[in-house]
């Protein structure tokens, strides 16, 4: 043996016979088992915060418009604030259930139990190391966007779903929320997938039931109203966690499910005389259907899933579509999309965001699991080659969520009918099928990609969710308006449900800021731009107003959407590439 | 207590296998038939189980059943008929009453000399297993 | 007709070699053991074999001239990987219904029977059943493809005396039936010895020795006899390996030294070998390699 290596060696020995345990030992434990999520997770954020901070520094010379898509107040979340939005729950989903379900389905929880530490301390521990790799993240990017915000706040107020859960104490306090709500969905369901689908559920409940603040609150509330959210999430997690101790402390770690989700239908069992003949001859789609019987469970979730929200859609549309003069504004503001009558505030990201969960969830599930336990040496020496297994996989799949992707866009579709003047903007151009098929179609195919790549699963979905959120913030930001040529105002503003793309000043003095805000807020409202124009006449300013009518509506979308298949085609073949090239 | 019928589903003999003995796989099989031959436990028309049971039951390359079932019928015990499987042709030779007294005292005869000679009875059972091991050996060398 | 041929086949991983240089024939009809210690380079033999990895250098071919992981190769061709892998969460009746799903050629109602004579649960998850009940499923598996030629990894790995022996006779069932190559790999040298007509030792990523296990058999000798006479006998001898105990040595030497056969050295007498002494002599020995005869090993250079 080398000196080097037995230097390391010695060095490692100490460590592992020294007398006391390591400080820190379960963060250490933390991060090396969920390093790859909780790194993702922390790149967003620093990604957020640097599109902030660019965003201050460049202000209107730069066509970074973020701040424009906050000024909407009226509307619902598009992608940016999808993407900071985003943050906690994707912590409760690839961190907190992780935390929990690992450990439970293999026993390995039974080693911590008993090495010296208690269940219950077992659990507060693991909670509290994710929380101290993301909390601080969520307090600087809080910090960071309240600073920026402080501009725009006067102008949209901060109670709105934009703003309130991005302040720092609020996104602190939803990250820790987050990660408790993934645990105890976890100690609860026991499967990972359930587990998942249990904590988008009742993040969905928290989000309606658990917010403070209305449009009607003084803005000098702010801080103490953000406290308060705080106090109100910690004091939730505190009951969750409670309740996993609970949970856990009962039931042994491997094969005891609770009562409630064993109920759960299993299929009788065949008989051997029909399964033979079932057997017998090689059905149609063969490869598809080994696909499904593999993928099978974790499909139907994410179609329930998606399933929920077409349902919602379809039962609120029925609502609308009978009265839609009288209701229609009511439903403007996303949040009471799920609920007739529900307050304003709600943060209701989710339908925009499920092409960002389910694909790549489901994407890194193709590829990712069969890498990372081996079961490759089952499935490349069948009797199809690898490509056609791969392909077939992606095929199968990808057919499925993308046709329940463009079911479900064709309901929002009949949802939004009596109402067609924002079209243009985000959310509703991004829940119209074509665009939201398409991002399900490129999630799905880069996670399977990623999840080759990589040979893992969380770490391939939490990338890709992280991955193709920015991605679509950025197209979002900077593609759209580039895709069609675009028209142009002056000192005019633009017709009804035009989509921004840009706006600049030509003047002979200074312009004051507050009416080039006003100029962007209203830039397509006829009836506030009186006043500005006679702002714009007395500062002898000329205002050039770039936009892409509403009548190109359909076009932009066909020219989006084209080009997210032809991107999810290059990543399928690229995927069964990777899969030819690789050992087993 | 069930009985185990592994191989008893054509044939009417069971292999019992003992590997650590020495003796070839293969000519263990062909003593055990010689030697139901012998106890009547098979007779002539009686079918030997097939290949596919025996080494199902025992765990013995098919080759190795194979060769058994072809010194049989080099010995001429055996015949293989194509497709149904290889059947008892022959008995084997019994031997007589009286001819087994008169060797029991021959054989008694050469124990009363080895012992006086100063063999203990350990030392007269390895003697007669490696003579007759050779005697084997030879035999088959000379039939091989 | 061979069903496994490789010339001049090395494999790397990073800076270390599985496989160096190795050139094997084996033929159609065998039972051929895989012998070696572990990191010798068996499983990277099987893998290479079944089209799971790629050479570094060197070509491998099985079933006369086919590409492991051809779909040709893919269809004749069964492989079980070590600890058996197949889908844990997955029932025993799904596991079959995929492997029908995945092969052109798949015999349903042998796999049917099969798993009703091993008394196997048709709606027990895999992940459930012991390890001989998953081994026995993964062998029915790639059974019920009717291959012409079966790889296995260390299949007896984790099972009981038992489940080994049921193991084995389904194994030898199939062979005899249909009259499949096997290849597998293993550490127990008393099964080796009953079930195999051939036989492949690999040691440090070298075939050490490869052939029919009656002709290696026959082409060693032990000679035993005094020690102090060992430095008097001639180098021809080149015993493979030197065993002393007190006043006696043993010698395990290659029958075949010269040209004409020649007697044993004055002093010295001689007897066979049997399969384990022989084993364990050359993996004790690893740079000892037994000289290839035409028939031991195939044509050095590309096929």
């Amino acid at each position: 043996m080398t000196s080097a290596l037995t230097a390391r060696t010695g060095a490692l020995r100490r460590r592992i016979a020294g007398p006391r345990r390591p400080r820190l030992a379960m963060l250490r434990l933390v991060w090396r088992q969920h390093r790859g999520a909780l790194s993702v997770l922390l790149s967003l954020s620093a990604v957020a915060i640097g599109a902030l901070v660019l965003a201050d520094l460049y202000d209107r010379r730069f066509p970074v418009h973020l701040w424009r898509t906050f000024l909407w107040q009226g509307y619902g979340p598009n992608y940016p604030d999808l993407a900071m939005q985003a943050i906690p729950l994707a912590a409760a989903l690839f961190v907190g259930v992780p935390l929990i379900v690992p450990e439970l389905e293999d026993g390995t929880a039974n080693f911590a139990w008993t090495q010296g530490y208690g269940k219950a301390r077992w659990a507060l521990s693991k909670l509290a190391a994710a929380a101290a790799v993301l909390v601080p993240a969520a307090v600087v990017l809080g910090l960071v966007f309240g600073w920026w915000y402080r501009l725009y706040a006067p102008a949209t107020g901060y109670f709105t779903m934009h703003a309130f859960a991005l302040y720092a104490p609020a996104l602190a306090g939803w990250t820790v929320l987050g990660l408790s709500l993934g645990m105890a969905s976890a100690a609860l369901a026991r499967r990972e997938r359930r587990a998942m689908a249990l904590t988008l559920v009742g993040w969905v409940a928290l989000h309606h039931y658990a917010v403070v603040g209305s449009p009607r609150t003084q803005p000098g509330a702010l801080w103490p109203l953000q406290f308060i959210q705080l106090a109100i999430l910690l004091a939730i997690s505190g009951v969750l966690t409670s309740g996993v101790i609970v949970l856990i402390q009962g039931a042994p770690a491997i094969g005891g499910m609770p009562r409630l989700l064993r109920a759960v239908p299993t299929r009788a069992a065949p008989d051997a005389q029909v399964l033979a003949r079932q057997l017998r001859r090689r059905p149609i789609m063969a490869g598809p259907r080994a696909a499904w019987r593999q993928h099978r469970a974790g499909l139907l979730i994410g179609l329930t899933v998606l399933g929920l929200y077409a349902a919602v859609l379809a039962i609120t549309g029925l609502h609308i579509h009978a009265e839609p003069a009288r209701l229609r504004p009511r439903y403007a503001s996303f949040a009471t999309l799920y609920l007739p009558g529900a307050s304003t505030d709600g943060n209701f990201l989710l339908p925009l965001l499920l092409p960002f969960l389910i694909g790549p969830f489901a994407g890194a599930s193709l590829t990712g699991p069969d890498l990372e336990q081996g079961t490759v040496r089952f499935a490349w020496a069948q009797g199809v080659t690898r490509s056609r297994w791969a392909a077939g996989k992606l095929a199968a799949v990808g057919c499925v969520l993308v046709a329940a992707a463009v079911a479900t866009g064709l309901i929002f579709q009949w949802w939004d009918g009596p109402y067609l003047a924002e079209r243009l903007a985000d959310p509703w151009f991004g829940l119209y099928a074509p665009v939201y098929a398409g991002w399900m179609a490129v999630t799905l195919t880069a996670a399977a990609l990623v999840g080759a790549l990589t040979r893992t699963r969380t770490f391939a979905a939490v990338a890709c969710l992280a991955g193709t959120l920015v991605a679509a913030a950025a197209n979002a930001e900077f593609l759209r308006g580039h895709y069609l040529p675009t028209a142009v105002a002056v000192n005019r503003p633009a017709p009804p449900g035009s989509l921004f793309v840009n706006s600049y000043v030509r003047h002979a003095g200074a312009l004051p800021s507050a009416i080039y805000t006003r100029v962007l807020q209203d830039f397509d409202n006829s009836t506030a731009w009186t006043g500005i124009e006679r702002a714009l006449t007395r500062y002898h300013a000329t205002n050039i107003l770039v936009y892409h009518p509403a009548s190109q509506f359909w076009q932009l979308q066909a020219i989006e959407s084209a080009a997210l298949f032809a991107l999810a085609l290059l990543f399928g073949a690229a995927t069964v590439w990777v899969i030819r090239r690789r050992e087993a | 207590m069930a009985i185990d019928k592994g191989q008893a589903a054509t044939g009417s003999v069971a292999f019992r296998l003992d590997h650590g003995s020495g003796v070839p796989t293969y000519l263990q099989l062909v003593r055990q038939v010689e030697q139901a031959l012998r106890l009547g436990l098979l007779g002539p028309g009686d079918q030997l189980p097939t290949v596919k049971e025996t080494v199902e039951s025992l765990a013995i390359n098919p080759n190795t059943v194979m060769k058994a079932y072809r010194e049989l019928e080099h010995r001429g015990l055996a015949a293989g008929r194509p497709g149904l499987g290889t059947f008892i042709k022959a008995k084997l030779q019994r031997v007589g009453g009286a001819e087994q007294a008169a060797l029991a005292r021959r054989l008694a005869a050469w124990m009363r000399h080895a012992a006086a000679a100063g063999l203990d009875d350990q030392s007269i059972t390895a003697m007669f297993d490696a003579v007759l091991r050779n005697l084997h050996e030879y035999e088959d060398g000379m039939s091989a | 007709m061979t069903v496994l041929q490789a010339s001049a086949l090395s494999k790397r991983y990073r800076a270390v070699f599985a496989l160096r240089d190795c050139n094997l024939a084996i033929p159609d009809g065998s039972v051929t053991g895989l012998i070696g210690p572990n990191g010798a380079g068996k499983s990277t033999l099987l893998h290479l074999a079944a089209g799971l990895r790629r050479p570094t250098t060197g070509s491998i071919r099985v079933l006369d001239g086919l590409v492991p992981g051809s779909s040709s190769a893919l269809e004749s061709v069964g492989f079980v990987a070590a600890d058996a892998p197949l889908y844990r969460n997955m029932s025993v009746a799904g596991m079959l219904q995929v492997s029908r799903d995945l092969n052109p050629v798949w015999d349903g109602r042998y796999a049917v029977r099969r798993v009703d004579e091993l008394e196997l649960p048709l709606t027990a998850k895999v992940g459930a059943l012991s390890g001989g009940h998953q081994a026995q499923l993964a062998l029915t598996i790639a059974l019920a493809k009717r291959p012409r030629l079966l790889l296995l990894d260390e299949p007896l790995a984790r099972l009981d005396p038992l489940a080994r022996h049921q193991f084995l006779g389904l194994l030898m069932a199939a062979v005899a039936a249909d009259g499949i190559s096997v290849i597998f790999s293993s550490h127990v040298l008393t099964e080796l010895g009953r079930i195999c007509d051939h036989l492949v030792l690999l040691s440090q990523g070298r075939v050490q020795l490869a052939g029919q296990v009656e002709e290696v058999l026959a082409g060693h000798e032990v000679l035993t006899g005094p020690a102090d006479q060992v430095t008097s006998l001639p180098a021809t001898l080149a015993p493979i390996r030197i065993a002393q105990a007190g006043a006696q040595v043993h010698l395990l030497v290659r029958t075949h030294r010269g040209r004409e056969p020649e007697p044993a050295p004055a002093g010295f007498a001689v007897q066979p070998t049997v399969l384990e002494e022989l084993v364990l002599a050359y993996l004790g020995e690893p740079a000892a390699t037994a000289l290839p005869g035409p028939e031991f090993a195939g044509p050095a250079g590309p096929v």
